[in-house]
């Protein structure tokens, strides 16, 4: 059965983007309103709890996501403002002590919730750097995978796809900006009219240290608003899903696993135009019978969230014949009222995939980290 | 979990997709994952636009936006009710994995059913477990429908119970020792167990009309419940209550009859072709008598001895008395044809069930029943995955049967080993859906992972995914994942959670702890780090917070360079305050310098700590060499443009001092060198 709690955000206009932590526990917000806020669960009195709220950007901001607690507490956000930002949070009192980096710029939390004794303690996020090098708004940002280490990869409404490394993990004002993409095509216009692929998939190529243009989905030629790799599960193939028109499926199986397990000094024999991947579409779905927006996996990869133009929310799974079907959709009910009981979602046959057992190579990965970043007709 | 009415469809098409409502406005829904089987919904726009871009229009929502909402499903066995059935069912399912592991001796029948027996007995315990909290007035249902939550609850433990124990009977207990075998007895058995309603008549009847218990309305139908049991023995006696028997012949008669009903029973070692010529030859005696009017002055013993008799007609108008039509069904084939096999039951079901309204009529418990009824593995699994909220009972009943005959897995497979290949892969999903829904659980998650141990092919992958996700809340909660991470070889998560901790220990300034968790995963960059914190701290301070673990380092100091100096600094205090070997402290001041073990800025603090062996007056504590080496220092460092200011402001306060000092003891150290040196010449 399905089990519905709301949240009031408190955001003074449209949030855009809502993000998890990596254990779930914490919760981001950003919204129109140019703030972020932080959200974090109490397991006593069961409900989330604003820990801090700040002005982030001097626009709207657009995404925010969480860096792996590894490198500590970091959130990265972009924004109209043509900035993105990587800002970590310092404990209760620290910025008063340390004497390094200037407070937060508004670090004033919610004043309902900051109620005596029970309030949680109020964070202070201490921005660490701002990406400044792009000349229109920041569409996009993301931290790689954490085996690639501190990465972060941004893009902009221009079409221009940046990746920066933290210098010093210990050290997160020094970020140097390592790669800069510029997807567009030649020929391209703003226009939804070009004709061509939409959809780009880029690899760390190690001998040359560039990132690489290594296969054209050609069959996506509508504007693409969304994509995403999913989490490496440990099949041997990486599976894409893609967000236009309709929503699509596609699956990448390298051609040659010998040559991509290792750096493999071959890869550079190999003729430009000889793909690396079998490319295959798995799925193409207009169940939304609109535009879908917004294409989100599951951290164990077993279940693909896509939002759409018509309201709903829909869930989708693949069966054990590999087939990927719609297996629930939520949609809003048009006031905000109780929840009727719903019955219940479950999956009948699934996902047995044959795995070799090999995890999916680095350069894969890499290409993880960008998911959603490679569209020539990311929002327009 | 409720068990809705839905009718029992085709198996191969995916079922339409489920709809939810959530109390959000219309329009655009954003979407982000949580951890486990819960998201959040938000209102949105798409494509995002900026306002102050977009014409300055204000915010069409006046100021306020519309809240976020957090769905999440697959929670109702996290009540704390089932927690012993989670418990409980854990440890049978490493009884049957340990059972049937390789190298184990073979396993039988018996083994199998005894761990099916288990499972049933703990459904049972905690539907106890649930009619004992029905009863507790505290937990009054509130939805106003009368029910309590756990009584609804505990009516589907009770039918999940009964499908489990047909599935026992039809298939774990029979199948092996025969397809063709004899099925009856066992339904008949299955059919007592679960429908007592002859026996609730039948008492009803004796307490309320004990003198004449045949003018009980009941009297007759509690006769007729017993029969079509087979309960031969109960209907005798309930027969012999009748007032008029004795005193008429039509009750001997029948007395007769029933007592002499052929019973198949798997003990008597009776064949099949022998037992069928007994039945047939009994059903003739009983249609006989009927056609010699043995019954003819009382109607219900006439139809009694009629429904004996296999009548069709009777056998039909017995079908208002039954509650179901497995009821139905089983005993009509107790008097048509006893020796049914179980391929046959398939075509009984279906005509049972039309009987019964159709398939349309049914609910999720009747098609399922009907598939076990089939031996249609995968639809019995289909439909119970589509009704129930979570995998708990699918995951189980698959795994057993999986076990015990993965072949049984489709009907009629055209290839057994691919039969057995979907079978395993079925099991696995479900097994790995159960066992990820567990560790989304703040507690459960132990649990949940000695589940993913046994899913061969992505168990370990989805462990590894899941175990890097569970909130590290105490050390000792990170303590438990990395030894069960060491258990199984996924170092990598053993080093994450370390680092993870580290960095947690150092937001909170704790550098100690922080220094342990980095030493542990092995990790050089952080330990050299901290190390630098640790001698900064030193050099603020002028003491060590981690004296403890820096002692004890042995060889994990050499993890990293500047821990090895720390370590060796750390025992250079020592030296001086506790041994009071100023000799060796001051060599391993000098070799720390010399050997540039020692980070640059922390060259003027050890150059401080030389004074007093410099300026000590009663003894040479460095060699000339030394001396000269130390001077060597000095003269780098104060060149050095790199240094950090403070240190920097600290060696030009002592610079002079230093300098002199030294060369002072270069002097001393020289004449008693040369001193030495000629009384060695001299001897």
């Amino acid at each position: 059965m399905y089990h519905c709690e709301t949240l009031e955000s408190h955001h003074k206009d449209l949030v855009h983007d809502v993000s998890f932590n990596w254990y779930g526990n914490r919760l981001a917000t950003c919204s129109s309103d140019q703030s972020v806020k932080i959200w974090e669960w109490n397991t006593d009195q069961q409900s989330w709890d604003c820990s801090a709220s700040w002005k982030a950007h001097s626009g709207s901001v657009w995404k925010v996501n969480w860096a792996h607690p590894e490198f500590g507490n970091l959130i990265a956000t972009c924004s109209f403002d043509r900035t993105a930002a990587v800002w970590e949070e310092m404990p209760g009192d620290s910025f008063l002590l340390s004497g390094t980096g200037a407070p937060p710029p508004s670090s004033h939390g919610n004043p309902n919730l900051r109620t005596e004794g029970d309030a949680p303690a109020q964070s202070h996020w201490v921005k660490k750097v701002t990406m400044v090098d792009s000349r229109t708004s920041v569409t996009d940002v993301k931290f790689a995978p954490k085996i690639l280490g501190l990465i972060l990869a941004t893009c902009s409404a221009d079409g221009t796809l940046r990746i920066y490394e933290a210098s010093d993990v210990m050290n997160l004002t020094n970020w140097t900006l390592q790669h800069e993409i510029h997807t567009k095509l030649p020929s391209s216009s703003d226009d939804a009219t070009t004709k061509g692929g939409k959809v780009f998939i880029y690899e760390y190529h190690e001998p040359s240290r560039r990132w690489e243009n290594i296969e054209t989905l050609t069959s996506v030629s509508d504007p693409v608003h969304d994509m995403a790799f999913s989490p490496n599960v440990g099949r041997s193939f990486s599976i894409l899903g893609i967000t236009s028109k309709e929503l699509k499926i596609v699956t990448l199986k390298p051609k040659n696993r010998d040559a991509l397990l290792s750096d493999n000094p071959n890869i550079s024999e190999r003729t430009p135009f000889e793909s690396k991947y079998e490319v295959k579409l798995a799925g193409s779905f207009n169940d939304h019978k609109s535009t879908v927006w917004r294409i989100c996996w599951n951290f164990t990869a077993t279940i693909l969230a896509t939002s759409g133009d018509d309201g709903n929310v829909r869930l989708w799974k693949c069966n054990y014949k590999d087939n990927w079907h719609c297996v629930a959709t939520l949609k809003g009910d048009g006031q905000s009222a109780s929840i009727r009981n719903h019955p219940n979602m479950t999956l009948l046959k699934d996902q047995s995939f044959n795995n070799s057992g090999m995890g999916l190579n680095k350069a894969n990965a890499n290409t993880n980290a960008n998911a959603s970043s490679f569209t020539s007709g990311m929002w327009k | 979990m409720i068990l809705p009415s839905v009718s029992g469809g085709g198996g191969s098409a995916p079922p339409p997709p489920t709809q939810v409502t959530v109390p959000q406005s219309g329009g655009a829904l954003g979407v982000a994952w949580q951890r486990g089987n819960a998201l959040t919904l938000f209102p949105t726009r798409f494509p995002p636009l900026d306002r102050s871009a977009g014409g300055g229009a204000a915010g069409s929502s006046g100021g306020q936006t519309q809240p976020l909402t957090l769905v999440s499903w697959e929670r109702s066995l996290f009540e704390p009710v089932f927690r012993k059935l989670i418990n409980e069912s854990a440890q049978i399912f490493i009884q049957l994995q340990r059972g049937v592991a390789p190298g184990c001796r073979d396993v039988g029948r018996d083994f199998y059913l005894q761990i099916s027996r288990q499972y049933r007995s703990v459904i049972r315990d905690c539907q106890e477990l649930l009619d004992g909290a029905g009863a507790d007035p505290n937990t009054m249902a509130v939805d106003g429908t009368g029910d309590t939550p756990s009584v609804a609850q505990s009516e589907l433990l009770y039918k999940l119970e009964l499908i489990w124990n047909l599935v026992e009977v039809l298939v774990i207990e029979t199948r092996p020792v025969s397809k063709n075998g004899i099925i009856l007895p066992q339904l008949v058995q299955w059919c007592c167990l679960h429908f007592p309603e002859a026996d609730q008549k039948a008492r009803h009847v004796l307490t309320e009309n004990p003198e004449q218990p045949e003018m009980h309305a009941h009297f007759w139908d509690a006769l007729l419940l017993f029969l079509i049991q087979g309960r031969t023995e109960q209907a005798q006696k309930l027969l012999r209550l009748h007032s008029d028997f004795g005193n008429t012949e039509a009750f001997g008669s029948l007395d007769e009859l029933i007592r002499k009903m052929p019973r198949y029973s798997p003990q008597l070692m009776m064949s099949s072709v022998d037992f069928d010529f007994r039945f047939k030859h009994w059903q003739k005696e009983v249609r006989s008598r009927l056609d010699e009017g043995d019954f003819a002055s009382s109607h219900e013993l006439h139809r009694l001895a009629l429904v004996l008799s296999g009548s069709e007609e009777a056998l039909s108008e017995m079908a208002d008395k039954c509650e179901t039509w497995y009821q139905w069904m089983i005993g009509k084939l107790l008097f048509t044809q006893p020796d049914v096999k179980s391929y046959d039951l398939s075509y009984h079901a279906q005509q049972a069930i039309n009987k019964f309204g159709g398939l349309s009529g049914m609910t999720s418990l009747d098609s399922i029943l009907l598939a076990v009824m089939e031996s249609d593995i995968a639809q019995v699994i289909n439909e119970l995955s589509s009704t129930l909220d979570n995998h708990w009972f699918p995951a189980h009943l698959l795994d057993l049967l999986y076990h015990t005959d993965p072949s049984a897995f489709e009907t009629n497979p055209e290839d057994a080993i691919a039969a057995a290949n979907a079978c395993g892969s079925l099991r696995e999903y479900l097994i790995l859906e159960y066992g990820t829904c567990l560790m989304s659980h703040r507690s459960l998650w132990q649990v949940g992972a000695l589940y993913m141990d046994h899913c061969p092919t992505q168990g370990k992958y989805r462990l590894e995914l899941l175990l890097e996700r569970i909130p590290l809340d105490t050390e000792t909660k990170a303590n438990k994942i990395m030894a069960m991470a060491n258990e199984r070889g996924m170092y990598s998560i053993v080093g994450s959670t370390c680092r993870v901790m580290g960095m947690q220990a150092l937001r909170e300034k704790r550098i100690g702890s922080a220094m342990a968790w980095a030493l542990r995963s092995q990790d050089a960059q952080f330990t050299t780090f901290l190390a630098d914190q640790l001698l900064l701290q030193y050099c603020e301070e002028g003491s060590f917070t981690s004296a403890d673990l820096l002692d004890h380092l042995g060889s994990s100091m050499v993890l990293s360079d500047r821990l090895t100096f720390l370590a060796k600094y750390r025992e250079f205090h020592r030296l001086c305050s506790e041994e009071q070997d100023f000799k060796a402290a001051a060599s391993l001041l000098h070799s720390l310098m010399w050997s540039r073990m020692a980070p640059k800025y922390f060259w003027v603090t050890l150059l401080i700590d030389a004074l007093p062996f410099v300026s000590c007056q009663d003894e040479v504590l460095l060699s000339s060499e030394q001396t000269y080496e130390l001077l060597h220092c000095l003269q780098e460092i104060s060149k050095d443009e790199s240094l950090p200011k403070k240190q920097k402001l600290l060696l030009e306060e002592h610079e002079p001092q230093i300098r002199l000092e030294l060369s002072r003891n270069l002097a001393i150290a020289l004449m008693e060198e040369g001193d030495e040196q000629a009384i060695t010449l001299a001897r």
